[in-house]
């Protein structure tokens, strides 16, 4: 998937660059048009390749993934201290259990998981990266509203108290957030906010960090994360996945909601009006319609 | 009569074909059904903070339920066979073009109320949820838009059609 966000502002700069050499003396210079048509093709095949959403594979199924190479207790760590609401979707972890204090799973317990899951958590990992080598900006730390994109920070980012990213887009749009991609990068967001706007879905939202872990507390968040360490949350509304190289640990989970949960077996469809329904209907009015003609058309 | 059964019939399929077709699915049919979810989604958090839209899904963070508003669930169907039913119907235009918004918009409202009710009986209990989007919502749906149909029937001109139908040649538009 792509956003077409980006691709929009490329070809229009471009167009601009046409539109302002059209304006130009000795605008129909051949030489000249060729390179705009140039700029306009690499301008496009820039897009082409913007922001494409890692293949999660098989674990595209899990909301909570711990993937310990070496699995240990404590792998998936979940506790509800009264005011957790709990995790709605699968769990997974490489070891043969998980450590659950409290919190309610809606959704099956998958330990250990198969050895594919784990491969697939490592090959998304590698391939976001090299998926989406070029970064449209820097992954802000102050409220902002973001289009869709990849947001890059150097080195670790911090999402402080108050802040709130509102990513704004349609239901096809991505994001990728990549965290320390000069080496290291943990991502920590305390009492901050990340949601959606407009109809955009937070299983479109793909973070990743660097040999670090990611930690969220108090915090409203969406996406799925795709850890190169730990993932921890503490008291945080999470709509997507959380997935961690070693150990995924939840507390007073206020829920954190998978996507899979939210498309598929979770999400009843409501039709209006079944095909029999339909027939009906325009039976009755159809008739009702008769009724009405041979009433006047038998008035005096 | 034939001819208006006629023409309800041939307004009825090119009405639906055109609902199918690419262009008009991605310019009416799946930025309303987006919007329905949205407008659904912005009713609820008046009241309740706990529900968020992405998509065509509404889902609650309480506890995860979704319902997801796809094709057929966002009350074009309904509101198509009432328009094909108008536009047969020998009436003045004005009042074909004043019933037809007046049928859109009850058809439309009660359908939010019902994506909405839904979406709370799903929560409290899955087989109360299935009776009432399969059997509950369709009759009313159904009814609603019979309503409307016979209350536009009453407010149209008593000769509105009267001369068409007695004279089935008049240069008169149907």
């Amino acid at each position: 998937m792509s956003s077409s966000g980006a691709c929009k502002s490329e070809s229009q700069r471009a167009k601009r660059h046409v539109a302002e050499a059209d304006r130009r003396p000795g605008r129909g210079h051949p030489v000249a048009r060729a390179v705009l048509a140039f700029a306009t093709f690499a301008s496009a095949s820039i897009c082409a390749w913007a922001q494409v959403a890692p293949n999660l594979g098989t674990t595209a199924a899990f909301t909570v993934l711990g993937r310990n190479s070496i699995p240990t207790i404590g792998t998936v760590t979940c506790t509800d201290t009264g005011p957790g609401i709990g995790i709605v979707g699968q769990v997974g972890t490489t070891f043969n259990a998980i450590t659950n204090t409290g919190c309610a799973i809606t959704g099956p317990i998958v330990a250990p998981v198969a050895a594919g899951v784990a491969s697939d958590f490592d090959a998304a990992v590698a391939n976001i990266d090299l998926q989406n080598p070029l970064c449209t900006g820097a992954i802000p730390i102050v409220t902002t509203t973001l289009t869709p994109g990849v947001y890059c920070s150097a080195a670790a980012t911090t999402i402080g108290a108050g802040v709130t990213l509102t990513l704004q887009g349609n239901a096809t749009d991505v994001w990728i957030f990549r965290v320390g991609t000069g080496g290291l990068g943990a991502l920590t967001l305390t009492n901050a906010n990340v949601v959606m706007g407009g109809s955009a879905s937070p299983c479109n939202v793909y973070w990743k960090t660097t040999a670090a872990g990611m930690t969220a507390t108090d915090s409203t968040f969406v996406g799925t994360v795709l850890s190169d360490a730990a993932a921890t949350m503490t008291r945080t509304n999470w709509i997507g996945r959380m997935m961690a190289r070693t150990d995924a640990t939840l507390t007073d989970p206020l829920p954190i909601t998978g996507c899979a949960a939210a498309a598929a077996a979770g999400a009843a469809s409501a039709p209006t009006l079944s095909e029999w329904a339909m027939v009906m209907l325009a039976g009755l009015l159809a008739i009702a319609g008769f009724a009405a003609m041979r009433r006047r058309t038998m008035r005096p | 009569m034939a001819r208006f059964f006629t023409l309800f019939v041939v307004i009825l399929l090119a009405l639906f074909a055109v609902e199918l077709t690419p262009p008009a699915q991605s310019a009416v049919v799946i930025p309303w059904t987006d919007a329905l979810a949205l407008i659904s989604a912005r009713l609820v958090t008046v009241f309740d903070p706990h529900v968020v839209a992405f998509g065509q899904t509404l889902q609650s963070t309480r506890n995860g339920f979704a319902i997801s508003i796809e094709a057929g669930c966002n009350g074009i169907e309904a509101a198509l066979i009432l328009i094909a039913a108008m536009l047969a119907f020998p009436a003045p235009w004005k009042h074909r073009a004043l019933g037809i918004l007046a049928g859109l918009a009850a058809v439309q409202a009660l359908n939010i109320v019902r994506v909405v009710s839904l979406f709370y009986i799903g929560q409290w209990n899955l087989e109360a949820f299935e009776w009432a989007h399969l059997y509950l919502w369709q009759a009313l749906i159904m009814l609603d838009a019979l309503i409307v149909w016979l209350l536009w029937i009453r407010t149209l001109p008593s000769a509105a059609y009267r001369p068409a139908e007695a004279e089935p040649r008049s240069s008169r538009a149907p």
